[in-house]
């Protein structure tokens, strides 16, 4: 009944467009972070995503959105079970929504009052992480979330598994999904190890060309006077859209990525100095899911340069007397390592 | 509608009556600044009359979240026997004229909340057992009380389309109604055929560029306002006029900076004054475009405009000097609910029902069955009303509370010649890394450096990791030590942080030098003389804090400005900052 504003109708805000569509394609990278100060269009963004997104295959009744075609080990107890084939529907990849001021009893799932009041029975309600399992979860001033609520988050984030034991409940069901946060950096930062957590990140700033502007504001005011003509409007670049991801999804697997191309990515990130794996492990997944989106085989030096800001910005160490940009700085590194004859 | 010759001033508060009245949730609200009041009551009264409205519903700034958004209906709940929502303020207020009271105190979970509100017309719940989604399409008059540099949430007031300040009205600027509530009907009638041209837009958007508006939200208001107030002027299309009002009413209040005018403005005036109401200046050269025409016109009638707007800023910061009142009520938390623990309520606590109740749900039919053995209609499922709920001692939750002092550090930094040169950086380095270290802890941080003559604070107490290190990245170095005046700038503050009932620890990161007294003049002896006088006026207060000798070789001097502010010495020559940081970090616990 709320009609969302279409994706393809944004405009500008590539960098932001691009993280989000990737992130569609492969829900392994992790999540996208995107800060901004306001009216930069973040949440409009992220919500046009949802009425982009394909179908899933999901076994039929499940909580927890179980895939029918996947190993049991990684299901939930009831879809674990061995036995014959359960039925399965398709799903739009659900996009839920964390608001600020949930109480952890529905985040992660709690004793369900009613069936308990009613029957007397303990059964677990699900919360919004069962939900979110293989799907979007998405945080709007993810800034101000509290704190308890983030340790939930990280924990099941890293397990991609929620862990429910209060009430007397023992439960425990798959939980992985693509953790999107919005904010406005001037109002505090995020906690390091959430930030970390995130695969892309990206800055978003409001347009300052007049031209820009104006488009803005006319479609803006289009939309708003008529909805569902503006939906229809744009229908076909929303369904052109669609179907490139759903290609992109399942050619994801056989985009090659050439050996040069990790080595490349460990180079970068040794350079930048960033810690862990996780940098270059999303760097080169981002790279693979961008040549799929554009429907190449094999993923270049050119896709990984080009998303390589959203994917190490907010992994760099702070270097107190370097006041750049964390953008510049990564663009500086790679032109040091790929244009001056370093390679 | 009738037309009279009334002062710009109410003009304009009854336009922007007219307007939400007839525009709603579509601009989103009103950003009111007013102190209360008859003018604002009689203007309230108004927007009511005109919107048709029996009454205005209040969300008071102080409202817990459950209320706000709904959650469990307890009463119905036990009634029942099952789970009852409970329907939230916003959510009963959908499709209505609410009024958010004390806007600039409102905690910033509600504000997320009305943004959504504003937003989408939707808010999600996931509280309390409850989950859904509800229609909350509210038009918003947010009731801005604030005085000095207290304002309504910048997320909110982007939202709200009309902004009117009436702090320099007062009773005798009301004057005759505009508008009747008939009009408002005409009006509605006939907005869909309003005509607003693209030279039109392009100007106002090009102008709200021009003022340094980044968000493209009071732009897209004023859009909507002029064609409103085309519709109300019983118009098809939007004129010179309608654009102007909306600058004045959507834009000018939004403005971050004076566009570029050619020709010189006008000489402020003292005094606000009534004036006509501006009529667009007739031009009569036909410049090349129809939108640079406009453009032009808007220009000309901006120095008035924004005169208004800088007049009556003036004229706020003029009051403001009474002092703030308010301060305390801020710290009056105590802590957030950070869920429940099994626990005894007769050692004081707040009982959480919800959490009580949950624990003694699934015991229930058992329970029941050990209180009533033989009673024979004792089934659980025939939902009685009659049916008790059996809780035990045990079962009862009590809610925890996280009371957090919040706390500051402040750094203090001597950036003078003698200091600075060399260790600036590290200082800077250093106070950096101490940033992010506050940031895990969660404190506030403050910034005062000091150099020539005056101390200054750059960096006012915040939570912004970002504008500490802006304020940081924009420290100039050089020049003489004002010791003296630092410490009493920390004094200052700390006062003030313990008033607010924030513990405030300063770190200090100087070699020591003081050479310029109290007065101003340089003066070795005297400059040396009033920081320590400064120094043990400080540590009288109850903040603590360190000195660090960023002196090359370690000085008697820094050493003795520690021991007089009882605080901690730390020498660091040729320390980098990751040194600096440990030592802090040391000392601090």
């Amino acid at each position: 009944m709320n009609i969302a504003y279409p994706f393809t109708a944004i405009v500008s805000q590539d960098d932001m467009k691009r993280a989000l569509k990737i992130a569609a394609v492969d829900p392994g990278i992790g999540g996208v972070l995107v800060l901004g100060e306001r009216g930069t269009g973040k949440s409009t963004t992220i919500r046009a995503l949802a009425a982009l997104l394909p179908k899933i295959d999901v076994v039929s009744g499940c909580a927890y959105h179980c895939d029918p075609h996947s190993p049991r080990p990684g299901l939930c107890s009831q879809c674990g079970k061995p036995g014959e084939t359960p039925d399965s529907s398709a799903l739009t990849i659900p996009v839920v929504d964390l608001p600020l001021g949930s109480t952890e009893d529905r985040v992660v799932g709690a004793l369900d009052i009613e069936r308990a009041l009613v029957n007397g029975e303990k059964a677990f309600q699900p919360g919004l992480l069962a939900q979110a399992n293989r799907g979007f979860l998405y945080v709007d001033e993810v800034n101000l979330l509290e704190d308890h609520i983030v340790d939930a988050l990280l924990d099941v984030a890293a397990s991609g598994e929620n862990v429910v034991e209060r009430e007397g409940l023992s439960v425990r069901h798959p939980a992985r999904f693509v953790l999107v946060g919005s904010g406005n950096p001037e109002e505090g930062e995020l906690r390091p190890q959430l930030q970390d957590r995130f695969g892309l990140s990206v800055d978003v700033r409001t347009p300052s060309e007049v031209a820009t502007r104006v488009e803005i504001i006319q479609l803006r005011e289009a939309f708003d006077r008529d909805r569902n003509a503006f939906r229809k409007k744009w229908a076909r670049k929303e369904g052109a859209l669609r179907r490139k991801i759903q290609s992109a999804r399942s050619a994801l697997d056989q985009v090659d990525t050439p050996a040069n191309l990790l080595e490349t990515a460990a180079r970068l990130c040794l350079a930048l100095g960033t810690d862990g794996l996780r940098g270059e492990l999303t760097l080169v997944r981002s790279a693979r899911a961008l040549a799929a989106l554009e429907g190449k085989e094999t993923a270049t030096l050119a896709h990984l340069k080009s998303i390589a800001p959203s994917v190490l910005r907010h992994r760099l160490r702070r270097d107190p007397l370097d006041e750049s940009s964390a953008d510049s700085r990564v663009q500086r590194v790679i032109a040091e390592l790929f244009d001056h004859g370093g390679d | 509608m009738v037309e009279t010759d009334t002062t710009p001033l109410w003009t304009d508060a009854e336009w922007a009556a007219a307007l939400i009245a007839l525009l709603g949730h579509s601009v989103g609200g009103v950003h009111l600044r007013s102190p209360p009041g008859p003018v604002r009551d009689y203007w309230l009264e108004r927007v009511r009359h005109l919107s048709g409205q029996s009454h205005l519903r209040k969300v008071p700034a102080s409202i817990p979240e459950g209320r706000l958004l709904g959650g469990i209906d307890l009463a119905a709940t036990l009634k029942h026997g099952r789970p009852v929502a409970e329907t939230g303020l916003l959510e009963e207020c959908d499709r209505q004229m609410v009024i958010a009271a004390m806007a600039e105190r409102l905690p910033r979970n509600s504000v997320h909340h009305l943004c959504t509100a504003l937003d989408s017309g939707r808010i999600a719940i996931a509280r309390d057992g409850v989950e859904r989604a509800c229609s909350v399409r509210v038009t918003l008059i947010a009731q801005d009380e604030g005085t000095e540099e207290e304002f309504a949430h910048s997320a909110l007031t982007d939202r709200l389309g009309l902004a009117l300040d009436m702090t320099v009205m007062g009773i005798h600027d009301v004057e005759d109604e505009i508008f009747t509530h008939t009009d408002i009907k005409r009006a509605l009638a006939r907005i869909e055929r309003v005509v607003i041209t693209q030279a039109q837009q392009s100007a106002l958007t090009a102008l709200s560029l021009s003022l340094g508006i980044g968000s493209p939200r009071p732009t897209l208001a004023a859009l909507k306002v002029a064609r409103g107030s085309a519709a109300l002027r019983g118009d098809d299309a939007v004129t010179e006029e309608d654009i102007a009002r909306a600058l004045r009413l959507c834009l000018l209040p939004k403005a971050e900076r004076l566009p570029d005018i050619s020709e010189t403005p006008p000489e402020p005036e003292s005094e606000p004054e009534p004036r006509e109401d501006s009529e667009p200046p007739p031009t009569s050269e036909q410049p090349p475009s129809e939108e640079d025409r406009l453009l032009e016109a808007m220009m000309t009638q901006l120095p008035e405009g924004l005169l208004e707007q800088l007049q009556s800023r003036a004229a706020r910061l003029r009051q403001s000097t009474a002092g703030s009142a308010g301060a305390q009520h801020r710290h009056q938390q105590r802590g957030r609910p950070t869920g429940a623990l099994r626990g005894d309520h007769r050692r004081g606590g707040r009982v959480n029902i919800l959490a009580t109740l949950r624990a003694a749900a699934p015991w229930q039919p058992i329970r029941r069955r050990q209180e009533a053995p033989d009673s024979s209609e004792e089934t659980p499922r025939d939902g009685q009303p009659l049916r008790k709920i059996e809780i035990r001692s045990d079962d009862i939750h009590i809610t925890r509370f996280q009371q957090r002092r919040e706390s500051l550090t402040l750094f203090v930094v001597d950036a003078s010649g003698s200091a600075a040169m060399q260790r600036l950086a590290e200082a800077k380095g250093a106070v950096e890394l101490l940033l992010a270290d506050c940031y895990v802890r969660r404190d506030q941080v403050a910034l005062i450096a000091f150099r020539n003559e005056t101390a200054e604070l750059l960096l006012p107490p915040t939570r912004s990791l970002v504008r500490a290190k802006r304020a940081l990245a924009a420290l100039p170095g050089g020049g003489a030590t004002p010791m003296a005046a630092a410490l009493d700038l920390t004094r200052d503050l700390a006062e003030r942080a313990s008033k607010q009932g924030t513990t405030m620890q300063y770190v200090i990161l100087t070699d020591g030098a003081a050479n310029v007294s109290r007065d101003g003049t340089r003066n070795r002896e005297a400059g040396t003389r009033d920081a320590l006088t400064a120094a043990r006026a400080l540590a009288a207060g109850p903040s603590s804090g360190l000195v660090i000798d960023t002196a090359q070789r370690p000085q008697p001097r820094a050493r003795e400005l520690a021991e007089s502010l009882r605080g901690t010495y730390i020498a660091l020559p040729k320390a980098d900052s990751q040194t600096l940081n440990r030592a802090i970090r040391a000392a601090r616990s």
